[in-house]
């Protein structure tokens, strides 16, 4: 399975600074989340992870590999980006598509003919004639058909409407399921994918934030909710993300370790748990990281 | 498909214990693999596999090598005992709390127990 | 064990794949050439036409046309190249290296298709020239003194249009990387042509009209000229990889 490793990428656009220090590892073979707030270094990062830029410092690994200008690992590695990459956008999606065939070493035409059905794309079409949703959904026919061991999708969804989106994260989920590969998903609507992410990479202002299993990072902590009074002598002392109040009844989601004995009690006082939602602790870990509110 | 009450892992762990003590699963029966669950519960495979980790180290799963997940022998019985285990903490604590919250005497809790029994014994 | 014989095999079917994208430029861009060809040839034939009837044909009239016109269309293809392909070929997995060989060759083989091209405009002018007894000389400033001489024409123009290549896709490359460095581009890719063009002594479509009126240069061995020719072409292919080497590729809505 293709490893992705990073070690202290650097890269300074003239005055901004969108990689500072970044260093990561992911084992591979999984889908990963890529979550980070506009401007946090997302798109860089993927940039420089498919050898589109090179980083000013540091060191990208692929497959144990460098990246930049190798083409045994460029090979391997599709960034589906907002914009389909296409040579001439005066091109019919059947053209583009036999372009792609030409570049991809593990494309699969008929698979990317289910694709277009899938998504409703007429293979006659300019690609200049289609909407804004329609071209990230050939961005995303694009993607999925390559089979490339190290797929990245960067907010590949905008312009989709939400029947399209759910469409586009099955077509991942299904493809994945059948082959396996490494697969990073960069995005902003976090709670509508987060069930198909193993693991979720959190960055803010070019660093890590985390690197952990999805399932081990809505585990810390917990959404109280039940009568007021309750619910705040809970949360008293923790950290808290969220805070929902309607009539008597409140809503808090605290973030840190819940232990066997507080949750007994929660049960004994009436008082509902349940884990925390990735969305909100993704607003509290970018938050509050120096900025003044 | 699965809401927010627990971790996912868990709920599918849940669902699969639960059809066990239906009948729906019977023991020895095989179970759908990881990537069968996944796909059908539009999950990550991972998430599955973690619920059938939990099953297994429990004993109520078993894998056989090749094949695939299966009921464990005594895994009705082993799920029975665990409910058992729990049904105070998890059921009778939260009544009662439950009833104090909304001012029921517990007499007349137990009193109303006591005539389900009487039934039963009819 | 079995990683590194799929990767073998990755190699193998990768290296099948850079021959595709010359031959779909060019089997896209030959079709046009050869319908613009075409379409010159017949104005210059009406030109000739038009000439015998109000006044007198005085020699070929081919000759200034393929001296001025098809360098521009060349660079521009060039310059296309560089800006539209080049991104399009990174983000399906190639590299700037292997972009750039593609490229190389494409010049090459286009360049040479459009020789030929001349070599037959030539030689279509010259048949119509014998029927209708018109006069068929060519004017200086060419390696070539007769539509005859095949392979000077060829030498002559594949060196020509591979200049001119160079530097539109030096002017391409640049304004990809950026409006600096296309501006930057675009002030250093037209020395190349010059020499090669004032190495030819041509009279029509060099960049420096006034060039001609201040001084008559001497004359040069047509192989020296080639020389130049050749070296002006390696100078600007090095530049270009200058700027291609790393460049960085863009997102389309920046």
């Amino acid at each position: 399975m293709m490893t992705v490793e990073t070690r202290d990428l650097m890269l300074r656009y003239r005055e901004t600074t969108a990689l500072d220090g970044l260093s990561f590892a992911l084992e591979g073979g999984k889908i990963y989340g890529l979550l980070g707030r506009n401007g946090s270094g997302k798109s860089t990062l993927l940039s420089v992870l498919a050898a589109f830029r090179k980083a000013d410092e540091g060191d990208i690994l692929i497959d144990g590999e460098p990246v930049f200008e190798n083409p045994r690992v460029t090979r391997q590695i599709a960034l589906i980006r907002e914009n389909v990459d296409v040579p001439d956008t005066d091109d019919k999606i059947e053209r583009v598509l036999e372009f792609a065939a030409c570049y991809r070493p593990n494309w699969d035409a008929d698979y990317a003919a289910r694709l277009l059905d899938v998504f409703e794309l007429d293979p006659k079409k300019k690609v200049k004639e289609l909407s804004r949703g329609k071209q990230s959904a050939l961005g995303a026919v694009l993607g999925l058909a390559a089979r490339a061991p190290l797929t990245m999708f960067d907010e590949t969804y905008l312009g989709m409407d939400a029947p399209s989106r759910y469409r586009f994260y099955d077509a991942i989920l299904d493809d994945y399921i059948a082959h396996p590969r490494t697969i990073i998903i960069s995005t902003h609507l976090i709670e509508e994918v987060a069930r198909i992410f193993e693991e979720v990479v959190i960055i803010d202002k070019g660093r890590l934030v985390l690197h952990e299993p999805v399932e081990t990072l809505t585990a810390r902590g917990a959404t109280v909710t039940g009568p007021a009074e309750q619910v705040e002598a809970f949360a008293d002392g923790q950290t808290i993300l969220n805070e929902r109040q309607l009539g008597r009844t409140k809503s808090v989601m605290v973030y840190g370790q819940v232990t066997d004995e507080q949750r007994q009690h929660a049960r004994d006082t009436g008082l509902d748990l349940e884990p925390i939602a990735l969305q909100d602790l993704f607003v509290y870990l970018t938050n509050s990281k120096g900025d003044a509110q | 498909m699965f809401d927010e009450r627990s971790p996912i892992y868990r709920q599918i762990a849940d669902q699969i214990k639960g059809d066990i003590l239906s009948g729906a699963l019977a023991e020895e029966e095989q179970v759908m693999s990881t990537n069968q669950y996944a796909s059908f519960y539009r999950i990550n495979p991972a998430t599955a596999a973690k619920a059938f980790q939990q099953l297994v180290d429990e004993g109520i799963l078993y894998k056989k090598r090749g094949i695939g997940m299966f009921v464990a022998m005594n895994a009705r019985t082993t799920l029975l005992r665990q409910d058992r285990e729990c049904f105070f903490t998890e059921f009778v604590d939260p009544m009662v709390a439950k009833a104090r919250a909304i001012e029921i005497p517990l007499a007349e809790v137990i009193g109303h127990i006591q005539r389900l029994a009487k039934e039963e014994a009819r | 064990m079995i990683a590194r014989s799929r990767v073998a095999e990755q190699r193998h079917s990768a290296s099948r794949i850079p021959w595709t994208f010359p031959r779909r430029m060019l089997e896209d861009h030959l079709a046009l050439s050869g319908l613009l060809w075409l379409g010159l040839l017949v104005v210059v034939i009406a030109i000739a036409v038009g000439n015998a009837i109000w006044g007198s044909v005085g020699g070929s009239y081919w000759d200034d046309a393929v001296s001025s016109i098809p360098q521009w269309y060349v660079a521009f293809m060039a310059g296309f190249l560089a800006y539209s392909f080049l991104p399009a070929l990174i983000a399906h997995g190639q590299t700037r290296r292997e972009f750039g060989q593609q490229a190389l060759i494409y010049s090459v083989v286009f360049s040479a298709a459009l020789a030929l091209l001349v070599i037959i405009g030539f030689g279509v002018e010259a048949a119509v020239f014998a029927v209708m007894d018109w006069p068929h000389g060519i004017d200086g400033g060419h390696l070539f003194t007769s539509s005859g001489q095949v392979h000077l024409i060829f030498a002559e123009f594949l060196m020509r249009f591979l200049v001119w290549s160079s530097a539109g896709f030096l002017v391409g490359a640049g304004f990809y990387r950026s409006e600096e460095a296309g501006g930057g581009a675009l002030a250093v890719a037209w020395i190349p042509v010059a020499i090669t063009e004032m190495a030819l002594g041509t009279q029509y479509g060099s960049p420096i009209v006034l060039f001609r009126l201040v001084w008559e240069p001497p004359t040069i061995h047509p192989l020296i000229v080639l020389a130049i020719g050749v070296a002006a072409f390696a100078v600007t292919v090095w530049m270009a990889w200058k700027v291609v080497r790393d460049i960085p590729i863009r997102s389309k809505s920046t």
